[in-house]
Order: C-alpha cells, then sequence, then structure tokens
C-alpha cells in the first residue's frame, strides 16, 4: 500500500471518529462509560453520607451526589459541555481514562546539541530538573537506576536501558522488564540557523500501576502532567542557558536536620 | 527587615518580613539605600493586576549597597554601591542575547501563569504579582537580586542616589519610549500623561531633536513638562473628547498631526464624559481590565504612516480601541516593558555630563515607615505629589 493510501484511510477513519462523537453530542452523551460508572458509585456514596449528616454541608454534599448520580445515569455532565471536552469521544478521555500519560513537547533552546546531549546523556542530572524524579544511579553507558516520588510519600522504583543513542542528535531509553512504573522517553535535539540554538522535542510515556485509576492518580496526586513535564523541559532550558532555575524565594531554604526524611 | 507590603487594594503597611539570602549562585543581596514609588505600583494599589497576594513586597526602583554575592557573581562585591533594572534577566538566552533583556526567557519562575493570560511570558520583575514572578520587591531594607552579574550597575561616588535611582525604570522608561518614536528632525512628538515616565520620555524626546506636545490635565504637572522640558501644553478638559483633543492637535500641527504619539499614561486613564464613565463601569463590571483612553486618543491622532509608543502599563483586554484607525493609517506600535539593561551605561553618561539631571521629578522625599500616606497622596495627586523617594531609616544617609 502506498503512502497516500494509507494517509486517505486514516483520514476516512478520523472523520469516522469525529461523526460519532459528534452524534454522541448530539445525544446528550459526553461522559463515557467508565466515567458513568465512577460518578454513579461516587454520587451515590456522598448522597447518602450527605443525608446522614444533614446541616449545609450535608445539603451540599447530598446536592453534589445527585449531580453525580445524574452524570452518572444520563451520561451527560454539564460542565464538560462548558468546557467542550467529551470523555465519550474517543479523542478525549476525560478524567478517568487511559491507562498510560503520553506526552509530546518542544522547546528552542539558546545552547548547541552539543552542549544539550551531552548533559541529558547523563541521566543522574535530569533529577535537578525533573520535579518527580527523586534519584538517578547510572550504572553504564547503557543500564540506570531511577526512582520517582509516588503518592502518600511513597516512590517507584525501576531499572531503564538507552536503546537508541546517536551522538548529539537523539537519545531514546525504556524501563526494563519487572519496573514499577513502566516508562519509555526519547529526547531529539536539532541545530537552528547559526545563533538561533536548538530545537529539542521530547516524548514520554508513563505507564503507572494500577492501570486506569493509577494513571488518573499519577496524574492528580503526582503532577505527572503534559504542564508538568513542559515545565520540566522549561528548567532544562533555565539550567542550560541561565545556569540556575529562577526561584522568587526572597531566603535560602533552611538546611535538613538530620534525621528528618521528606519520605 | 521592615518592607512595603501589598494587603490589598488600597491597603498597603510597613510590616517586619525575614531578611533576605542568597539563595541561587547568581544572587546578589543589596542593602536599599533609595527607593521610589512608580505610578505603575498605583495600579497594584488599586487592584488592577491580577495574581497579587497579601504581603507581597512590593517595590521596583531601588539601588544601595550590596552586601552579599552568590558564589558566580565575579563583577560585585561587598560595599559597591549599585542601581539595580527592574527587570530580572539572565543574560544568556536568545532575547537577552539581542538586548531585549525585559523579554528574557528564563527569569520568570512563574512563566506558565503569565503564557495563560499572554501567550508567552515576558522576564520576571520586582514586586510586581506573581504572574510576573513573585519575586520580593525593593520597598524594603534589603532586597535578594537574582542574576546580579548582568542586572545591577555600579555608580560613580559623586552621583547622589536621587540622580542615578531613576536609572532604575523611569528614565530609561521615558528614554525608550522616545527612541522608539525613531525621531527624524521637524517632528512632533505628543505626550499622553505627564507623570514621571511622561516627563523623562518628554525630557528624552526633546533631547532627540524633537517638538514635544504634553498632554495632560494636572496643573503642576503640566507646567514641570514646561519648565523642565519646554513641551507646549495641551489639556484635554479645556478641549473636550477624544474627537476634539484630535482636532486639538491638528490644529497645533498644520493639519499634519503628531509624527509620534506616546502613551505614558496605560490603563487607568481618567477619561472624560460618556467614554470616561463608560470603561468605568465596564471596569467595574470586570467586562475588561484597562480604562485605555489616552491609547484610543493616540492612535486617532497620530497621523499618516506614524508611530504610537506605548511605555504605559496595560494588563489584559481593552474596549473600543480603534483599529481601523490603526490599520488604514498605516500606524507602527511600538511597546514593552523596558530593556532597562541595555539604557544604564548610555543614559548613566548623560547624567555624569549634566545633559539631564532626573531628581528633577521628585517632589517628595519620605521615610519607608511613610509608605501608606505616600501611596494615598499619590494616587490622589495630594499636596502636588508627582514622585515620591522612600528611604529606610537605617540607611537614610547618602
Amino acid at each position: 500500500m502506498d503512502k497516500d493510501r494509507i494517509q486517505d484511510l486514516a483520514n476516512q477513519g478520523m472523520e469516522m471518529a469525529h461523526e460519532q462523537a459528534d452524534r454522541m453530542q448530539q445525544s446528550g452523551h459526553n461522559v463515557g462509560d467508565t466515567e458513568r460508572w465512577a460518578s454513579l458509585a461516587g454520587g451515590t456514596l456522598a448522597a447518602i453520607w450527605g443525608m446522614r449528616r444533614g446541616g449545609l454541608l450535608g445539603l451540599a454534599m447530598g446536592a453534589i451526589g445527585g449531580v453525580l448520580i445524574y452524570r452518572g445515569a444520563s451520561g451527560h455532565c454539564a460542565m464538560y459541555e462548558q468546557l467542550g471536552r467529551s470523555s465519550a469521544s474517543p479523542s478525549d478521555k476525560g478524567l478517568i481514562g487511559d491507562s498510560e500519560i503520553r506526552v509530546t513537547t518542544g522547546i528552542t533552546i539558546d545552547r548547541s546539541p552539543d552542549e544539550l546531549y551531552s548533559y541529558w546523556r547523563n541521566f543522574e542530572h535530569l533529577p535537578q530538573f525533573m520535579r518527580h524524579i527523586v534519584d538517578v544511579t547510572q550504572f553504564d553507558e547503557r543500564r540506570s537506576h531511577w526512582v520517582a516520588e509516588a503518592p502518600f510519600g511513597k516512590t517507584l522504583e525501576w531499572d531503564a536501558e538507552v536503546i537508541e543513542d546517536r551522538t548529539n542528535e537523539k537519545i531514546a531509553w525504556r524501563s526494563m522488564e519487572g519496573s514499577q512504573l513502566q516508562n519509555e522517553g526519547e529526547i531529539r535535539f536539532r541545530p537552528l540557523a547559526e545563533g538561533r540554538g536548538t530545537e529539542v522535542e521530547v516524548d514520554m510515556c508513563y505507564r503507572p500501576p494500577g492501570g486506569k485509576l493509577g494513571t488518573t492518580m499519577a496524574r492528580y496526586f503526582n503532577g505527572i502532567t503534559k504542564q508538568e513535564i513542559q515545565e520540566d523541559i522549561r528548567r532544562f532550558k533555565q539550567l542550560m542557558e541561565a545556569g540556575e532555575m529562577p526561584t522568587a524565594e526572597p531566603t535560602p531554604a533552611a538546611p535538613p536536620t538530620s534525621g528528618t526524611l521528606r519520605h | 527587615m521592615r518592607a512595603v507590603c501589598w494587603h490589598g487594594s488600597n491597603d498597603v503597611r510597613v510590616d517586619t518580613v525575614p531578611d533576605p539570602g542568597i539563595v541561587n549562585p547568581r544572587d546578589a543581596v543589596v542593602r536599599i539605600s533609595a527607593t521610589a514609588i512608580c505610578g505603575s505600583d498605583l495600579h497594584l494599589f488599586d487592584g488592577c493586576i491580577p495574581t497579587m497576594q497579601k504581603g507581597d513586597v512590593l517595590g521596583h526602583e531601588f539601588m544601595g549597597e550590596v552586601v552579599a554575592v552568590g558564589d558566580k557573581v565575579g563583577n560585585l562585591k561587598e560595599g559597591d554601591r549599585v542601581v539595580v533594572p527592574f527587570p530580572i534577566a539572565c543574560g544568556h538566552c536568545y532575547y537577552c542575547e539581542h538586548d531585549l533583556w525585559s523579554l528574557c526567557d528564563n527569569s520568570n519562575p512563574n512563566a506558565v501563569i503569565a503564557e495563560k493570560m499572554w501567550g508567552y511570558s515576558p522576564s520576571g520583575l520586582f514586586g510586581y504579582s506573581h504572574a510576573l514572578g513573585g519575586y520580593a520587591g525593593g520597598q524594603a531594607e534589603f532586597v535578594r537580586v537574582p542574576f546580579a552579574d548582568v542586572g545591577p550597575m555600579k555608580v560613580p561616588d559623586h552621583l547622589r542616589d536621587e540622580q542615578v535611582l531613576f536609572l532604575t525604570d523611569i528614565y530609561p522608561t521615558g528614554y525608550q519610549a522616545a527612541e522608539q518614536c525613531n525621531i527624524q528632525p521637524g517632528d512632533t512628538v505628543a505626550v499622553w500623561g505627564c507623570g514621571p515616565v511622561g516627563q523623562f520620555a518628554i525630557a528624552s524626546a526633546k533631547m532627540l531633536g524633537a517638538r514635544v506636545i504634553a498632554i495632560d490635565d494636572v496643573d503642576e504637572r503640566l507646567s514641570m513638562a514646561v519648565r523642565e522640558s519646554g513641551a507646549e501644553p495641551l489639556r484635554p478638559s479645556d478641549v473636550g473628547n477624544t474627537l476634539q483633543v484630535v482636532e486639538a492637535l491638528r490644529d497645533m500641527t498644520a493639519g499634519r498631526g503628531p509624527d509620534a504619539c506616546i502613551d505614558a499614561v496605560g490603563m487607568e486613564a481618567h477619561g472624560l464624559g460618556l467614554e470616561g464613565w463608560y470603561d468605568r463601569v465596564k471596569q467595574g463590571m470586570m467586562l475588561e481590565t484597562e480604562r485605555p483612553t489616552a491609547l484610543r486618543q493616540a492612535i486617532m491622532a497620530c497621523r499618516k504612516g506614524g508611530t504610537v509608543s506605548v511605555p504605559g502599563v496595560y494588563g489584559g483586554l481593552a474596549d473600543k480601541l480603534p483599529v481601523g484607525a490603526l490599520m488604514n493609517k498605516a500606524l507602527t506600535v511600538k511597546t514593552g516593558q523596558t530593556h532597562v539593561h541595555k539604557y544604564l551605561q548610555p543614559l548613566l553618561e548623560r547624567i555624569a555630563t549634566g545633559d539631564i539631571d532626573p531628581s528633577f521629578v521628585i517632589t517628595h522625599r519620605m521615610s519607608l515607615e511613610q509608605a501608606p500616606q505616600a501611596y494615598e497622596m499619590f494616587r490622589d495627586k495630594q499636596d502636588g505629589c508627582i514622585k515620591v523617594m522612600l528611604q529606610p531609616e537605617t540607611t537614610a544617609v547618602h
């Protein structure tokens, strides 16, 4: 099959998906099946709790429960409608959706590909600017051990291996079998015209334990979101260009007291 | 230390807050000898700038003595007397390297907030909301200065604080506004607003060879522009609404219109008549964030193919802007926070050679502790107030 034919088929597929999404919107469904069940269950609990407790808070809770039950039963969410989103459409997974978090983002850094590649290639540098990564130990050119923050003060650990390494162009890595947090990533460096720096593109994919629920937890409690990963990449740029990451803290953080650990 | 803190609309207080320290290797800490209240601080005082938080330390015009430097600050040492630019800039990104310091990519830790509001984030600023970094300002006894190896400039001992203090903001801001007009021999520049920035825009436009028309309704400000810079005065309240101001400027320029118009007023113009009420009502109902009378008039009054230069501060969305006039007259709009770093050295030279003594704008000298009264006086233009310089009591010697 030639390329154009594949493209045509892909376009047709997209159109059909959009049409289906439109039909769902028209019939008032904009909440996906998983979320409908979650809304029904959560709404029922909230309503029961609210009725039992009474008072103003109870009344409010009861009302929230009612809205959720309606949302679950009808498959329609007014808030989603206002936001123009839908978890019933195939292109938008709503609040509980995929079992993976996949982010592609880019940034332009006023440094040469060589400098950027060399810094990133030593994964031990990454915790400096990646908020949810606590520590990386590089065993050799290929293998490394990673520790990441998890909800409720826990950590997730895994070993990773470099699967592609093109000097000053591209680094790709992925977690090895048996990892607590399956993930993979890739970073590409493309030089711009003289004096304009380097275009940096990053793909990351995380598959947190616990399937869809785990992924939602990771998103909301752990800050693994597209925005957070973009902020990580922004901090990489700050570190590379300015040599430090800006902070508005007027005073230095207190030095850690021995015996108190963050986790 | 003592510091001027924002507590809400029309509520600033002098509080005791923790002393700042070195946080990053490129930081310095400066003991403030002199600071000032900027017209743009009144937008904060009036509650017109979003993302302020209770307890934020105000102030972005300040100077003083270096008392501590980080490991990577090689060009400053304890005891150096410095002025500090109000935009914070890293010195190594694309924008800094192209002399566009107030657009620095790397100095706003809250860039994501500014990006939501404006698409992309300018540099961080001292004491000017969390969208612009949330940095503590310099209306205080001490201030932490990030990227101190590229920002602060040492000033010679024989120049007094009040002569060099305004290098931190309003003198370069007025100068940049005039420079953006690309003044040619025979040009006329009209300047809306004769507050401190307007005064320096007028003085700079004169210095660059223009004939200047100064527009303001406040007598003492208008007469300062006439006295200090030889501007020709125009009082909008003598003339009337926007179309009548345009007409008056046409008459003053033999039918051509000003070659360039500078809006040194910004988002809180005191519009007259129906137009003024329209903006007040819409701003009050949060339907627009600005009252852009000056900008509307500047666009309408400017000659064909002319330049509108905007040092006045705007924050969000403005209503009823005459875009038809902007497009059909082929106007050029130049604006932005000031690239102060670029102007420090050349403007210091103008002060040193006696071309200008920026202290002419100061009408009040007060102690830091009197800041709350100073803000009110400046806002209400009481007692002929044009510019207030504040000095912390502990260092008020220079």
